[in-house]
């Protein structure tokens, strides 16, 4: 079938329009929870913190370690928001275009296909967009706290603020107050981890909207499925990845520090590694992407049922 | 004009719907489109407005539907069956629906939101069954397009709003606009409609004016010699549907009446209306 691939900025801009119209109260009221369940975390988890203390994370002043607890509260805020975000944009979305009580109605309105899933892809980078505007507002408002609370400390530059989030998840004990290589490494690698999941969540997207247009019946429950089972393959693949790499590889990626130890010059295979997780993050784009336009073409066979 | 040549859709691979649909409908025209429950009258209106694929050569104004030209999409509107209710108030969903239709116009969409008693300023979600409909007609009538396909728009409507429907969609009808309206209740726009589509999977079993049911058709108490296509008790007594003959006086078509004779007869039928399907 030849489908009507013409565009319009006037009829996109309608588009976006009728599409914020009648959304804006689910994304705006979700948005809100999500920052009041954070602020609300965080108040509590503050308090709950300087009460008791926490020995296992960074205070060069001798004392306070609210940065890196916000940093982490923040990181941690991030990753799960966005997840939320992005299930609540999925579902709208899901909603909009095969759902029989609003798709029908939706894609009789005026405008070719193609505008309708240009429109789809920007609700989307709104929503995050949105999400990160969010997130750079908690991390702001962490930060003053902390800066209200010990001004004689500098917040707003804590290399080691993310660190303990890894250290949390994988259990490790070892201090990041020191230079150490091993820590170093695992770090560095954490940090590669928690660069990449924002677009793991991406393409997870793209893959959920997908799958679920597959399946006739049970697709909700069998694609959530297929996202938790997903995400557990990922977590087995990383903590694999970084067991075996930590366990058989020299451990420190940063330039200065192998001039400083010669010793590490069988630091390559790890570099390659390195540069190979950084080409796969770069692939999760387009391949985002092509989910995307599989679903696009997976619209019209499935819609309105 | 809506052309419909071997019409083919099934929502599963083995269960088609419409099996080789075809019709032409004339523009200017009220039409009412009766079928049994899962014949595919709601199918063929998403089909028209381009929301469903089907298989084979249908236009409408020309345009293929499945292309989702938005030239054709500013000529049509569609009110589904149903839809869903959104949490804005009937008048900021007509602020971003207007755009979309060169040919809008407000003061349809004030008078039709008056004479129904829409309230404006409440959110669709708040109101009743009734009154969601009223106000989403109100809006698809103000869009005021070529073409207006309406799937069961009476559902839920109360019997003095009926007759406010009637009174609105026959106001727009200016002979210019085509009117599709898929409805079991057919009492509801008997005196709205003039032509009828009866449909079965197989295809169309009437399509025709009512000028032309009433030319071939009569509805009265049976006589002796006459060919009954149906009989009903009705508090006057038996009423029948039966063939007219050629020096008797036409009478009003009884749709339900029409309906339950051609369901029940449908080779007679065909018969009776070979030049027209």
């Amino acid at each position: 079938m030849q489908q009507n691939c013409s565009v319009e900025w006037t009829r996109i801009r309608n588009l976006l329009r009728y599409d914020w119209a009648i959304d804006k109260s689910k994304i705006t009221n979700t948005l809100v929870i999500i920052l009041g369940l954070y602020t609300a975390f965080f108040l509590m988890a503050y308090w709950n913190q300087t009460r008791l203390g926490d020995a296992d994370t960074y205070s060069p002043e001798g004392g306070a370690n609210l940065a890196t607890f916000a940093t982490v509260s923040v990181m941690n805020y991030f990753r799960y928001a966005t997840m939320v975000v992005l299930i609540l944009a999925t579902v709208i979305l899901h909603r909009k275009f095969t759902n029989p009580q609003t798709s029908v109605q939706y894609l009789a309105l005026p405008g070719s296909r193609l505008e309708k899933y240009i429109v789809m892809l920007a609700d989307y980078a709104i929503v995050f967009v949105g999400m990160e505007v969010l997130y750079l507002a908690v991390w702001a408002l962490s930060m003053l706290v902390c800066q209200l609370t010990y001004p004689e400390i500098s917040w707003w530059l804590n290399p080691y603020g993310g660190y303990d989030l890894a250290d949390r998840i994988f259990d490790f004990t070892q201090s990041h107050s020191t230079d150490s290589a091993p820590d170093l490494f695992h770090t560095n690698t954490m940090q590669l981890f928690f660069w990449i999941s924002p677009f793991i969540n991406l393409v997870f997207f793209g893959l959920w909207i997908n799958v679920n247009m597959l399946f006739s019946h049970n697709g909700i429950l069998k694609t959530i499925g297929l996202f938790i089972l997903g995400h557990i393959v990922l977590i087995v693949a990383g903590i694999t990845y970084v067991g075996l790499v930590f366990e058989f590889v020299p451990r420190n990626v940063d330039p200065e520090l192998f001039q400083q130890f010669p010793e590490m010059a069988t630091i390559a295979p790890f570099n390659f590694l390195i540069k190979t997780a950084k080409v796969i993050l770069w692939f999760q784009i387009p391949l985002a992407l092509f989910l995307q336009w599989l679903f696009y073409r997976q619209i019209a066979k499935k819609q309105a049922k | 004009m809506i052309e419909l040549k071997d019409l083919h859709y099934g929502y599963y691979k083995h269960q088609p719907v419409l099996r080789g649909l075809s019709l032409r409908l004339p523009e200017g025209h009220v039409y009412g489109l009766l079928g049994k429950n899962g014949v595919g009258k709601s199918t063929l209106l998403k089909i028209l407005c381009g929301s469903l694929t089907g298989e084979g050569e249908y236009t409408l104004d020309g345009f293929d539907p499945r292309r989702q030209n938005p030239q054709m999409l500013e000529r049509l509107r569609l009110v589904p069956e149903t839809e869903r209710i959104l949490p804005v108030t009937i008048e900021s969903l007509a602020q971003v629906t207007a755009p979309f239709y060169p040919t809008w116009d407000g003061e349809i969409f004030e008078s039709a939101l008056t004479e129904f008693q829409v309230p404006r300023n409440k959110q669709l979600t708040t109101l009743s069954l009734g009154q969601q409909k009223k106000a989403l007609i109100s809006l698809s009538l103000a869009c005021n397009t070529p073409y207006l396909l309406m799937d069961e728009p009476t559902n839920g409507m109360d019997i003095p709003s009926k007759s406010i429907f009637r009174r609105l969609v026959a106001s727009i009808c200016d002979g210019s606009k085509t009117v599709l309206i898929s409805t079991h209740q057919v009492d509801d726009i008997d005196s709205l409609i003039d032509g009828v589509v009866i449909l079965e999977n197989e295809g169309v079993l009437l399509n025709a004016s009512l000028d032309e049911v009433a030319a071939r058709l009569a509805f009265r108490r049976a006589e002796k010699d006459d060919e009954v296509l149906l009989t009903e008790s009705s508090p006057i007594g038996p009423w029948s549907v039966v063939v007219r003959r050629p020096d008797e006086p036409e009478t009003s078509v009884n749709m339900k009446m029409l309906f339950n004779a051609v369901i029940s007869h449908k080779s007679r039928i065909r018969s009776l209306f070979s030049d027209k399907a």
